[in-house]
């Protein structure tokens, strides 16, 4: 037989040649992917097809190994955890045992000399290497490093820098100030009385102004400027030495939208062979992990399971799977995103003309089902006002950035460094960028866009919008622990925008309640009350924002439409207010869930959407922007 | 609490350093014309104002409404009047705060000169910056701006608080935007025209006929650019939605306030209520003798318009844009049409200043003929100096219209003044049957000071601002008058006592004074309840004013 005559050294190809497994085109086309994309053989073949078994058992043969299961493989958990797990999974090894003073540990490549000395310098110990496929390996490792796993997706960044964390809501010194000003505030009610009603009324005036003149200035800027990086086809194709490139794809009760995000995946222009993709499943979520377990995935997936323990949200399930990342850079994308086809080169592109400067690399975000009814269109038209406005407006002035919950690629050491997604807030994104903005890295926004599904249920729409406003009230919370040494790390214009962007956007949702019923009293029943509380001067501001700053944003949605071109939404654009509306109601909805819930992530459901999704290749035709600087002709 | 551990890693400081760096954002070029228009009109006002003596009447009245929100006994938002489109006074505010260091930017009225002269630089800023965008080479460009800047009729509007700065600004700003945006279809233009004709409404009533006009042709323009209905509703919609939200504003605020959302129109005191009162003696026109007059008086004061349009419309012929320049070319009859139907109606005076669009029309026409040529250097700099001559014999022109006092009767008295160094007070006492509509700030110093005589236990003296307002600026102490926008006004009148008012102060002749419109006689003897304390007259002319002490109950409220 062809595999018994074969000796180690014979090369691999010829080996899979000699035992069938595959043909000489075959062995050609994974060759070409080798010398383009600069990868071993083996990893090619895999990309190409092959099978995985079939290349590692042909590796053993060449490596004068033998090609041993995991199953059956007794592991010494003392021996094995005395490796950082991290570590482990890094070298792609897994100590199993000692035997006669030696270590017996699994390795997914024996000739790995860097893994082999790590090795044995870490355990001061010869290495007896026992070869196992890769995929093996990393089931293995997750199972017996579950416990590290989960410790450090759940507490990297608590342990790491503690005041960062939203582990604790409040902290002690903050519930000592709440107690003092409370103290003050009763004083100042007593010796006060109806002044220091009506200096409250002015100052939520001048919170609303502050906010309104903060978010109008940013998204006029934005709308003005030209933050958004473009990336010429030109500058793709002379993309060289490609990294590998690891997708984060946490999924939980998302059975349904898995063949989408396959689909997807498959559309992504990057190597298959330098994808990481990490699908990111819940242990308890068995519905979807049967439906994965019966789908069979391309090569570059990895399934892992985030044990249920610890917070159980998607910052910690992705804080696990940045545990695995083999890549050089990684992005995380929702279920079911639909990201541009080359958004992953384009963010290449922007990281190594940028330099280190650039933490993040954002991409737009938007939606493909937009008429589906009313809440699509005007969350269609906010996330257009948000992802084509706000934050390039926050990117041309140079102000922290509130990172979209997808599409966003980092450096994965950086990231990892940072201290990855804190488990603990339920808008970890905005926190993350905020985090950025404080370590002295700036966000980039670059021209793609993934296309995501648009809530259409106004219930699934209230529990996403509320964990939003949570999450935004919380992450500013944690920035308020310390203000003054927030203000030295980002100075004041820094601080300000963190203040107006996380507390303000949160604020000003809640108290809008409070102020449209007090100004409907007063035109229906001119209470005399709320004309004391509301002296001339502050009467004529608040009017004026009133009047203004509705018009303003109600007209932000019809701007919004037009620069997407998505013509029909611009009806829905003129009634706004009622979004608006429905979005107070969520936030406080989300006040009273950050006293009694502040860590509990209300999933929001997918695959509510009507029509099919477009294709990967179509995401940048959907809603182009409106060209500028052309000449249309008469 | 939780001890600080803070080990995340920060950029390097050079980095970081690297990448604050940020391209300018200032445009240089622009900024610099700004400012030396500015500076050439502050200076030219201070000469005018405070030597030549020459303020239209209107320009302090102006004043006077933003006076009444901050400096009278009564101040609020809605003091500031309805009688005319509001934001020359509203932003009047700001600059009118400084009185107390500066009591001339009221008594004065300096701060409309300031509003203007800054607005009328603002209009040569904005050419500046659509010459360059027609690739006209830095020095013709800039003479050109130097043509418009010193032209005669932009000058004397731009030295003094009258609306016509404000309105040339927004009419050539709404002009060369939607220039812009029949080349580009750039969507942040059309709100940016929206603003414009918006803030152009709440400035002039003219602005009511361009905005709907501009409304109309972005219609036709986007109808003919193919694309679909809800595209063309969509570009509607940006333009209008500012527009119509401004002049919603300002007609709800009259609706709250005045209890009348046209209240502007058929008040006490508006154009229309002065124009009705002396429509007996004036000129009357049919359609097309207002039309003639307007047409004429346009020529007449810049005739340039005519060679530029005819090289316009001839170019029209051979252009590829033939649609933008028939838009560009209607856009110019919106004003004319409106001035038209209100002469017809007697309800606007026939006077030179309202032909003012004329010379920014002109300079967009110039604009928009040069970037037809965008590429051919030598035709647009031979083009340019062509029309730097062209435009500067038309500035002579409207020198020698302006000084024509049977053309230009407003403006003639003060062309006069400057051209032999006078003061206006000289010039009416050698001609004095020139029109006065000007003067009013001497005036009222003079009768401020002798009612301040007469009023010697400085009791609470009730007058009519239509026609007092120049006495109220020129007092030091205002709060002690109850002037119109005071919201006890009507009631002191009837109940004077109740609210301490112990004058009231009655203009000669009446016109259509609140209190002697009350009290029929209070004038000349009083009406039964009050007695004669002394007579204001002014050497500068004007009314005579009597202030009467209230002796009895009125037989009002």
């Amino acid at each position: 037989m062809a595999i018994a005559s074969a000796r180690p050294g014979t090369p691999l190809g010829q080996l899979l040649l000699q035992r069938g497994v595959i043909e000489q085109a075959e062995l050609d086309a994974a060759l070409d992917m080798q010398r383009e994309e600069k990868l071993p053989l083996g990893e090619a073949l895999v990309a190409t097809g092959t099978r995985r078994r079939d290349v590692w058992k042909a590796l053993a043969t060449q490596w004068g190994y033998r090609l041993r299961t995991l199953e059956h493989q007794w592991v010494d958990p003392a021996l094995a955890n005395e490796l950082d797990a991290r570590e482990a999974i890094k070298h792609r090894v897994l100590p199993l045992r000692r035997a006669k003073g030696r270590a017996v540990v699994a390795m997914a490549d024996p000739s790995d000399r860097r893994a082999r000395d790590y090795l044995e310098a870490f355990l001061r110990m010869r290495v007896v290497p026992v070869l196992v496929q890769p995929d093996a390996l990393r089931a293995r490792q997750e199972k017996v490093y579950r416990r590290q796993l989960e410790q450090v997706s759940s507490a990297l960044l608590q342990s790491k820098a503690p005041e960062y964390s939203a582990h604790i809501t409040v902290t002690r010194g903050q519930k000592l100030s709440l107690v003092a000003f409370g103290a003050v505030a009763i004083a100042l009610i007593v010796l006060m009385r109806g002044t220091f009603a009506v200096a409250l009324a002015g100052a939520i005036i001048t919170l609303y102004a502050a906010v309104v003149i903060f978010r109008a200035y940013v998204t006029i800027m934005g709308s003005r400027s030209e933050e958004l990086i473009k990336i010429a086809p030109e500058e793709i194709a002379a993309l060289t030495d490609l990294p590998v490139y690891t997708i984060l794809l946490p999924l939980y009760r998302e059975a349904g939208v898995l063949p989408q995000l396959l689909k997807a995946c498959r559309e992504i222009d990057y190597p298959p062979a330098k994808l990481d993709i990490k699908l990111l499943l819940e242990e308890d979520d068995i519905d979807t992990r049967t439906v994965v377990l019966n789908t069979e995935l391309p090569s570059n997936f990895d399934v892992l399971i985030v044990p249920a323990e610890g917070p159980r949200t998607k910052p910690k399930a992705c804080n696990y799977g940045l545990q695995f990342a083999r890549g050089e850079y990684c992005v995380i994308f929702d279920a079911e995103d639909i990201p541009a086809p080359d958004q992953l080169k384009k963010a290449l592109v922007v990281f190594r003309r940028s330099g280190k400067r650039i933490g993040c690399v954002q991409a737009k975000l938007n939606y493909y089902n937009p008429t589906q009814n009313i809440i699509t269109k005007w969350f269609s038209l906010e996330y257009t006002a948000w992802f084509d406005f706000f934050l390039p407006g926050l990117v041309s002035l140079r102000l922290p950035v509130p990172l979209g919950g997808s599409s966003n690629h980092f450096p994965t050491r950086l990231l990892r460094d940072l201290g990855a997604w804190d488990p603990n807030n339920v808008t970890e994104d905005a926190d993350l960028g905020m985090r950025l903005h404080r370590a002295g890295y700036q966000t980039a926004l670059m021209e793609s866009t993934t296309l995501e599904e648009a809530n259409s249920d106004f219930v699934n729409w209230m529990r996403q919008r509320s964990r939003w406003g949570k999450g935004y009230f919380i992450s500013w919370l944690v920035l308020m622990r310390h203000p003054w040494r927030l203000f030295r790390d980002v100075g004041w214009r820094g601080t300000a925008s963190m203040q107006l962007t996380l507390g303000g956007t949160f604020g000003v949702a809640l108290l809008n309640l409070l102020v449209w019923t007090l100004t409907l009293l007063w035109v229906l029943a001119q209470f005399d009350i709320i004309g004391y509380l509301f002296p001339w001067g502050i009467y004529y501001i608040g009017m004026l924002e009133l009047l203004f700053g509705n018009f303003f944003f109600m007209y932000m949605g019809v701007w919004a439409a037009s620069h997407r071109r998505s013509y029909d939404l611009v009806h829905a654009g003129m009634l706004t207010p009622v979004y608006w509306l429905m979005a107070s109601l969520a936030m406080l909805k989300a006040g009273i869930q950050s006293v009694t819930k502040p860590t509990f992530w209300e999933k929001t459901v997918h695959g509510l959407s009507k029509s099919a999704p477009p294709s990967a290749g179509a995401v940048e035709l959907v809603g182009r922007a409106a060209p500028s600087g052309v000449s249309a002709g008469s | 609490m939780t001890t600080a551990t803070l080990t995340l890693p920060r950029l390097s400081s050079r980095a970081a350093a690297k990448s604050e760096r940020r391209p300018r954002r200032i445009h240089v070029e622009g900024f610099i014309v700004f400012v030396l228009a500015l500076a050439f009109y502050l200076a030219a006002a201070s000469y005018i104002v405070f030597h030549v003596h020459f303020m239209i009447n209107d320009s302090l009245a102006r004043i006077d409404n933003a006076f009444n929100v901050l400096f009278t006994r009564d101040p609020h938002l809605a003091a500031i009047g309805f009688i005319w489109p509001p934001l020359p006074s509203f932003l009047e505010l700001p600059i009118i705060a400084f009185k107390p260091l500066w009591p001339a930017l009221v008594t004065q009225g300096f701060a409309g000169s300031i509003e203007a002269a800054a607005f009328s630089a603002g209009t040569v800023t904005l050419f500046n910056s659509g010459l360059r965008w027609s690739g006209v080479a830095r020095p013709l460009r800039w003479s050109l701006c130097l043509i418009l800047a010193v032209n005669p009729m932009t000058v004397l509007y731009a030295v003094q608080g009258m609306s016509e700065a404000m309105l040339v600004f927004f009419f050539a700003a709404s002009l060369l935007v939607f220039v812009r945006w029949c080349e580009s279809r750039r969507p942040v233009l059309l709100a940016l025209l929206g603003v414009i004709a918006g803030l152009g409404c709440l400035t002039r009533m003219e602005m009511f006929a361009m905005s709907a006009a501009l409304g109309v042709a972005i219609i036709v323009r986007s109808w003919r650019a193919k694309i679909s209905w809800r595209e063309i509703e969509t570009n509607t919609l940006l333009f209008g939605l500012p527009a119509f939200f401004v002049v919603m504003l300002w007609l709800g605020t009259m609706t709250i306030i005045m209890r009348s959302p046209l209240y502007f129109l058929n008040a006490v005191g508006s154009n229309a209520e002065q124009l009705a009162a002396s429509a007996a003696g004036g000129t009357s026109y049919t359609w097309v003798s207002a039309a003639g007059f307007i047409g004429r008086h346009a020529l007449l004061l810049f005739p340039a318009v005519v060679p530029v349009a005819a090289i316009v419309i001839v170019r029209l012929a051979r252009s590829q844009r033939r649609l933008n320049t028939l838009l560009l070319l209607a856009l110019g009859a919106p004003i004319v049409l409106f001035d038209t139907y209100l002469i017809h109606k007697h309800q606007l005076v026939g006077a030179m200043r309202y032909q003012i669009f004329v010379i920014p029309y002109t300079f967009v026409l110039v604009v928009f003929l040069l970037r037809g040529l965008r590429g051919r250097r030598w035709l647009i700099s031979w083009l340019s100096l062509s029309l730097v001559g062209l435009l500067g014999v038309s500035d002579i022109a409207t020198t020698l219209v302006l000084s024509d006092r049977s053309i230009s009767f407003q403006e003639a008295p003060v062309m006069t003044a400057l051209a032999n160094g006078q003061t206006m007070e000289q010039v009416t006492a050698a001609n004095p049957d020139f029109y006065v509509s000007y003067g009013g700030a001497a005036y009222g110093a003079d009768i401020a000071q002798q009612i301040l005589k007469l009023d010697k236990d400085h009791g609470l003296v009730a007058c009519d601002s239509l026609d007092c307002f120049p006495i109220v600026l020129n007092v030091p102490d205002p709060h002690m008058f109850v002037v119109s926008s005071d919201r006890d006004f009507e009631a002191a009148l009837g109940q004077p006592q109740v609210y301490h008012v112990e004058y009231f102060l009655v203009p000669n002749p009446a016109g259509a004074d609140r209190l002697l419109t009350l009290y029929p006689g209070l004038y000349e003897s009083g009406a039964g309840f009050a007695q004669l304390v002394g007579t204001a007259k002014s050497h500068t002319g004007g009314q005579d004013w009597r202030l009467y002490r209230i002796i009895g109950p009125t037989g009002r409220g």
